[in-house]
């Protein structure tokens, strides 16, 4: 009889165990919510990266596609030149630390981004040009705590509220829904500080390139607007590559 | 008789100088403020017809719905057709001019190229090049450009006066446009600054800038499209008769829609509407008329009331008169009838004299008027930063009609007492007086 009583409190235990590692977040006890966002950049960012790429950019009415191609050099340099249509044709955007400039073959002027401008629809795309200037290493600029698990597209990601070191940071609060066996993002949400969902990024068929995994596209989503959307597809992308100085040099900025 | 009464009228100076005082005096004021109050409205509708919303606006609702934001991809294509449809279908009183409102970013460089300052504008792409073109009579453009010259070639761009003071521009200067193409893409173009011009209102001033309209067509990407079409009608037309005029065109606009012209878009949907159905313009002279009901219905109480009390006193002072006339044989009625025609002539010529008052303090406020400032530039409202009075026939009669009004109501009002009277007891009145 004690027997069984001793089998029965064991048993118990056992279940509550079992119970207990089904509804705790997946794998929470062991992933350091910041140490996942640093592996998630380690996995996207790269000393050097070169992107030839589409942007789709469908505003509700129409849609239009930008040939653009990409050269960037850590978080802090990337230069931007279009390549299509041919109205955007020789469109070319440099930034350097945190100043944008914009180039087009039309005024033949180097025009700095700043103050109104920055807020303003990138080449009509649901991006700004302040998200250009703020992409970032997330790791870096944010601090990471984790809210739940989430199942999203059959896959179990933990869903990390980010939260910005500085406070002047445009979104204030970033979610991100990461994969954590393969320390990607699935989906991110950008907030403004009043809590109003600015942004949303849906980052699609991740493909093996090295020993990286990259998606294939990526599609943003300015949720203050209705049936817009901008996918930016990656055609072909290099990382750690040899970028010469002048792509990221004022002088670029001519015909 | 007449020589006797006009020499009584005279000779007794609260028959005549005190009635023709009030009357003149409340005559004076009633056309000073209608006038002034009409010049003050009358600018506002005239100021937001020619800048924003002419009297009558052909717009895509789809544009007009998020105007705020002017969605220049929401514009209305196919010009030509279009403006055949509105000449065809419209009041033939209506001028119409195509504008395109848009938004960019000015950008203003340095000797080198690189940005030297850069702000957000408003701005009006209009008929300019043309010198033949209404719109540079309609805005004044030859009296308004303080500095400088209206465009008289390609990519050239009239800038509001405070603005180019803001920018430290300079006539020559080159300032770059960066907006939003009519699909969505970025629009970016040089302007060589012509001018540098005062629309008046202040916010205006601050903030907007012209152009002319292929230049905004050919810059946004915007071939055969605009976002409005302004109908204009002459100044005799009432703003009462807007909605009749809008109604007529929007009994043809349902046939438009359903077969449209083949460039629209499918979910092109254009609205007509009047100056009355926007800037909440409409409410604005609900209250207007209200008001100026009110202050006509309070001066022409005042001179009754004035009047009455000086006719009564004028009339114990005449009893003796009054009796001796009705003992002569005279009626009742003549005898107030008599009252009221010598009321009349003084009120006719007290109404006369505030109009020569009122009529002068309002066209010299037309002339001249007021520079009001930045007190109406946080108004909001599309006003003139100097207003100004409006001398109409209009203003005149709403004047003359109630101080004669009252003069005569008065004299008629105190005359009763005297209607009252038997022969008997005004008699007995004069012997005791």
């Amino acid at each position: 009889m004690r027997n069984f009583f001793h089998l029965k409190f064991y048993g118990l235990i056992l279940v509550a165990a079992v119970w207990g590692c089904l509804t705790a977040p997946v794998g929470a006890q062991e992933i350091d919510p910041d140490r996942l966002l640093v592996e998630i950049d380690n996995n996207m960012w790269s000393d050097t990266k070169f992107v030839i790429g589409r942007l789709v950019i469908d505003n509700g009415r129409r849609v239009r596609t930008l040939g653009v191609e990409t050269w960037m050099q850590g978080v802090t340099k990337s230069f931007s030149h279009y390549k299509s249509p041919a109205r955007e044709r020789g469109t070319k955007m440099l930034k350097l630390e945190n100043k944008l400039w914009l180039y087009t073959p039309q005024t033949d002027r180097k025009i700095l981004i700043a103050g109104h401008l920055l807020r303003q629809s990138m080449m009509g795309s649901d991006l700004s040009y302040e998200d250009m200037l703020e992409d970032e290493k997330l790791s870096q600029a944010y601090t990471a705590k984790l809210e739940k698990t989430e199942l999203l597209a059959g896959i179990k990601t933990l869903v990390l509220v980010l939260t910005a070191r500085d406070k002047t940071k445009t979104y204030q609060t970033r979610k991100i829904w990461a994969d954590p066996k393969r320390k990607i993002v699935l989906r991110e949400q950008r907030f403004a500080k009043s809590g109003k969902l600015l942004k949303r990024i849906d980052f699609k068929d991740y493909f093996a390139t090295g020993d990286r995994l990259f998606p294939r596209r990526m599609i943003f989503r300015d949720m203050l607007k209705d049936n817009t959307q901008t996918t930016y597809f990656f055609d072909e992308i290099k990382f750690d590559l040899k970028i010469p100085p002048k792509y990221f040099s004022l002088r670029i900025l001519k015909r | 008789m007449i020589r006797w009464i006009l020499k009584g009228m005279l000779r007794d100076k609260s028959r005549s100088l005190f009635p023709f005082l009030v009357v003149a005096v409340g005559v004076a004021l009633t056309v000073g403020l209608l006038g002034f109050m009409d010049g003050v409205f009358m600018g506002m509708i005239d100021m937001t017809a020619k800048l924003d919303t002419g009297h009558i606006r052909f717009v895509n609702k789809p544009f007009y719905e998020e105007e705020h934001l002017l969605p220049m991809d929401r514009a209305l294509a196919g010009q030509k057709k279009t403006l055949a449809w509105l000449r065809e279908h419209g009041d033939p009183r209506i001028q119409w001019s195509p504008r395109i409102r848009w938004g960019a970013i000015m950008d203003i460089p340095d000797e080198e190229g690189n940005t030297l300052s850069q702000t957000p504008v408003i701005g009006m792409a209009v008929q300019l090049l043309d010198p033949q073109s209404p719109e540079r009579k309609r805005l004044q453009l030859e009296q308004s450009v303080i500095k400088g010259k209206i465009p008289s070639r390609s990519k050239q761009i009239l800038v509001g006066y405070q603005l180019a003071e803001t920018l430290k521009l300079t006539i020559g200067d080159t300032a770059t446009l960066m907006g939003q193409t009519f699909d969505g893409g970025l629009a970016t173009d040089n302007y060589t600054v012509s001018g540098f011009i005062r629309f008046g209102v202040a916010a205006m001033d601050k903030k907007m800038v012209l152009i002319d309209l292929g230049d905004a067509q050919q810059t946004f990407y915007m071939e055969n499209m605009v976002t409005d079409w302004l109908g204009f009608l002459p100044r005799s037309v009432a703003y009462g008769d807007y909605e009749k005029i809008k109604q007529r065109i929007e009994q043809g606009l349902a046939a438009l829609i359903k077969n449209p012209p083949e460039d629209w878009a499918s979910d092109d949907e254009p609205i007509v509407l009047s100056i009355l159905d926007q800037r909440n313009l409409g409410e604005i002279i609900k209250k207007f008329e209200l008001i100026r009901g009110i202050i006509v219905m309070i001066f022409s109480f005042l001179m009754v009331l004035v009047l009455w009390n000086a006719g009564l006193i004028n009339g114990i002072h005449r009893y003796g008169e009054m009796g001796l006339r009705l003992a002569m044989g005279e009626t009742h009625k003549a005898l107030m009838a008599s009252l009221a025609l010598e009321a009349f002539a003084v009120g006719l010529a007290g109404a006369m004299a505030g109009c020569l008052v009122g009529g002068t303090v309002v066209y010299f406020l037309q002339e001249v008027g007021v520079d009001m400032g930045d007190a109406m530039a946080q108004s909001g409202l599309m006003v003139n930063d100097v207003v100004r009075g409006r001398l109409s026939v209009e203003g005149f009669i709403r004047g003359i009609v109630p101080g004669m009004t009252a003069s005569v109501a008065g004299s008629l009002i105190a005359s009763l007492a005297i209607f009252q009277r038997s022969e008997a007891n005004l008699f007995r009145e004069l012997e005791t007086g």
